[in-house]
């Protein structure tokens, strides 16, 4: 098929893969939409949102709608690296010898849904994390790639303090989103119940493969982003510092320490993906303010002004846009 | 780029364009207009060639600037994609076609019929022209100021000084018969012809002088003045006694200073029995020593001072007694036909002398009455001082006037004519310029009638030669010529 007409497939593809998980999945329209473009730039979420709101349904039935393994690992205190990333065990071959053979853990998949991360013990979310960052499994000097594409939503419980291991920040920054999920309304919360009375199985059917969300995600690179929008994305990210010379009143009063340069790559890539995703063909300073919010709001620390004001992280993003806006 | 686009590319143009031009025909207009009106308020007329040229130069200044608002600001694709994005929404989609034109990539051939299918849905008027109301104040204000500047006249700064203008004087009748009658008062005055011809002559001048028209009331007192000053010189012309008494105070001969004594006092008998004293000096037989002893004392005396008035009865009388006498003298020896020849004109002297004397005093008395008269008729203040002041008797000044010197009553100030107020025992109060005549007179009678001892005469003829001019304070010892002369004075 010729690129171009891949390209214009592109977003036809997106709106099938959504109309698909909205079989299983009521409501949560930016969730949905942010997910996928996670799974097409090649990052990671971390979802954020109370227990019961569908956030394992979304991943298994993203799953049956791209064609994808998916592994739930239920992160506990107990739970040890190598239960998510596998062990070698022994056992006998054919022959009766004795052998070390590679058990893959959970990891192994295409999708898999960290559950409650921040209940596991610090090594072992960095045993998670790291397979995030690279994709690959170290044991015993034996390296195991992971299939691509590869994607892991981790989620964290918002009510649940005690007993738990707050990512620290240098690990949330491998997180390209950090998404909050909301309680659905009142009528989604309707459709929800009525849904779930005919059958708790994903209806969801197959619409794309793991091939084609790469090759999706190659198109999405070639999107054409201009020098001004690139400048308003870094200017946006060193907005969040209030240590750098000529940092603008609202790093200054309300946030403690900013986002890394990572929040300026998650944005371009993801800005790309989401041109495609709603069928524009460049990238625009309205993917970059959308996208603002899921890429930066666990990369920064707001201060004591921002707590006493009553100050979401997401307020302050949206004081940081106006000001980024305001001095160009 | 596609025809939509260029159609918005052309309305941007045109919005520059218009903008240029109008700052540029504002800063001409003011440049032109503010540089003529200028000029035209501070009282500058221009030749129309250079207000052409004026307008020229703004007009080739507004240019200038035109050209360099239009080139740089006439917009470019890329400025025009921006303004788009910016106004209609695009998020971008121009700009990122216009930068990425020359890409081949198949998301760039999408991104760019998108980018043209999207705009194509735009109509031009979509884009609203940018009218700055700086910009068109601007170009009416300045376009004001122009028109204004061809308008408006110069501005004449001359200053209309108006001098004061003097009240205007107006000859009344009352005062035209004040002054006939003077006329007529001195015509029928005892005043001898020459005086009354000269004071009638002064007062008819000042009467004609005050029927011009435009005469004010300065230029009357002043024609006033100097017809007060007029007459006290016509006076001091016509009189001469009192000059030839000064030049005759000169002599040692006691009979001569008899004579200036005597008309110094306008004395009549005393200066008939002085000049017949002359005849009894001669009466005797040393006449040939005597006779050309008074023509030097006498007639050379009067030379000396410069009385060339042989026009006047007196000096003519003296001079031709003087001149007689040592002719006489040198003529004939004996004494009787001498004194034969001498005798009638000496008696004629006697008898002309002090009447000519009295006729001067007469003179001096009508002239002073026609002066008090103008001073009471104009009501002014009578001048103080009766023409300028100068040393010696040939000039027209007033009686007893002499030039500037020191000396005289110890006060180092002019005392000839002065007008310190002294105590006469026989006048009273009066100005000192009034009786000094009359002291020098009596000094010589006293030094005659042997009263006054020699060594007095040095001393008289010192303080008078210092009055009359004819000695310096500085100078003494150089006493030459007669009282009143300048440096050359001598005592008496």
């Amino acid at each position: 098929m010729e690129n171009i007409e891949k390209v214009k497939l592109f977003s036809e593809s997106v709106s099938k893969i959504k109309e698909q998980i909205h079989k299983d999945v009521v409501g949560q329209e930016d969730i949905i939409d942010s997910v996928i473009i996670a799974i097409v730039s090649g990052g990671n979420v971390l979802l954020e949102g109370v227990p019961g709101i569908g956030k394992t349904r979304l991943v298994r039935s993203l799953s049956k709608v791209l064609s994808l393994p998916f592994s739930r690992i239920q992160f506990t205190p107990d739970l040890m690296p190598s239960d998510v990333t596998g062990t070698n065990v022994i056992e006998k071959d054919e022959n009766g010898n004795m052998k070390q053979k590679f058990e893959k853990g959970p990891i192994f998949a295409n999708l898999v849904l960290a559950d409650e991360i921040n209940r596991a013990t610090p090594k072992t979310q960095a045993a998670m994390l790291e397979v995030m960052q690279e994709h690959k499994v170290t044991v015993a000097h034996e390296t195991y790639k992971i299939e691509e594409p590869f994607f892991v939503m981790a989620t964290q419980n918002p009510i649940e303090q005690d007993g738990t291991y707050p990512l620290p920040e240098a690990q949330m920054d491998r997180f390209m989103f950090k998404l909050l999920m909301k309680f659905p309304k009142l009528e989604e919360l309707s459709e929800i119940v009525n849904m779930t009375q005919i059958t708790m199985d994903e209806t969801a059917e197959s619409v794309v493969d793991g091939p084609t969300i790469l090759e999706m995600r190659e198109l999405a690179k070639g999107v054409p982003c201009i020098d001004d929008v690139t400048d308003y994305a870094m200017k946006l990210v060193a907005a969040t510092h209030p240590e750098l010379e000529g940092a603008g009143e609202v790093a200054t009063k309300y946030i403690k320490y900013g986002a890394s340069p990572r929040a300026c790559q998650a944005l371009i890539t993801a800005a790309k993906v989401r041109a495609l995703v709603y069928g524009n063909y460049n990238v625009s300073i309205a993917d970059i303010d959308a996208l603002a919010y899921p890429v930066l709001r666990h990369r920064i620390k707001v201060g004591f002004n921002a707590i006493s004001e009553h100050l979401s992280v997401d307020d302050v993003i949206g004081l940081l846009i106006k000001e980024v806006k305001k001095a160009k | 780029m596609s025809e939509r686009f260029n159609e918005f590319k052309k309305k941007m143009t045109i919005e520059v364009l218009v903008k240029a031009l109008l700052i540029g025909l504002s800063v001409g207009f003011l440049a032109s207009g503010g540089a003529i009106l200028t000029l035209k308020l501070i009282g500058i007329a221009l030749h129309p060639l250079y207000i052409a040229l004026i307008v020229a130069g703004g007009l080739a200044l507004g240019a200038g600037v035109f050209s360099a608002i239009f080139f740089p600001l006439k917009p470019s694709d890329l400025k025009v994609a921006k303004r788009l994005d910016e106004e209609l929404g695009l998020n971008e989609k121009m700009q990122t076609m216009v930068i990425f034109k020359d890409s081949d990539a198949p998301v760039m051939q999408l991104q760019r019929e998108d980018a043209v299918s999207v705009l194509s849905t735009k109509p031009t008027k979509s884009v609203k022209f940018r009218f700055s109301l700086v910009v068109l104040a601007a170009f009416i204000v300045t376009g004001a100021v122009f028109t204004t500047s061809h308008v408006v006249p110069v501005i004449d700064h001359t200053v209309q000084h108006q001098t004061p203008t003097d009240p205007p004087y107006i000859l009344d009748s009352w005062t035209e018969q004040a002054i006939m009658d003077l006329i007529k008062y001195i015509n029928s005055s005892e005043a001898q012809p020459p005086a009354k011809e000269q004071l009638v002559g002064n007062l008819e001048a000042l009467l004609k002088n005050l029927k011009v028209d435009g005469v004010t009331i300065p230029q009357m007192q002043e024609y006033v003045e100097n017809t007060i000053y007029m007459n006290t010189s016509s006076i001091n012309r016509v009189n001469v006694g009192d000059d030839i008494a000064l030049a005759l105070s000169t002599a040692d001969e006691k009979a001569i200073l008899h004579i200036s004594s005597a008309m110094l006092k306008a004395d009549k008998n005393g200066l008939e029995k002085a000049i017949l004293e002359l005849k009894d000096i001669l009466d005797s037989d040393g006449f040939m020593v005597m006779a050309p002893r008074i023509h030097k004392q006498m007639g050379q005396a009067m030379e000396a001072a410069g009385i060339d008035k042989t026009e006047t009865d007196i000096a003519r009388q003296l001079y031709r007694l003087s001149n007689l006498i040592d002719f006489t003298a040198k003529n004939e020896s004996r004494y009787a036909t001498f004194m034969a020849s001498i005798e009638p004109v000496l008696n004629e002297a006697s008898r002309r002398v002090p009447e000519a004397i009295i006729e001067e005093k007469v003179n001096i008395a009508v002239k002073d009455y026609v002066n008090d008269r103008l001073v009471k008729i104009f009501q002014i203040n009578p001048p103080e001082q009766q023409g300028p002041q100068s040393g010696g008797h040939n000039n027209e000044t007033g009686n007893n006037d002499v030039g500037d010197h020191t000396g005289g009553m110890g006060t180092g100030e002019l005392i000839m004519g002065s007008d310190d107020v002294i105590l006469d025992y026989e006048e009273g109060y009066v100005q000192y310029k009034d009786v000094i005549s009359k002291y020098l007179a009596d000094l010589l009678a006293l030094y005659e009638d042997g009263t006054l001892p020699e060594e007095y005469k040095d001393l008289i003829d010192y303080y008078y030669g210092l009055l009359y001019g004819s000695i310096k304070a500085d100078e003494e010892g150089e006493e030459t010529g007669t009282p009143g002369s300048d440096g050359d004075g001598t005592g008496v």
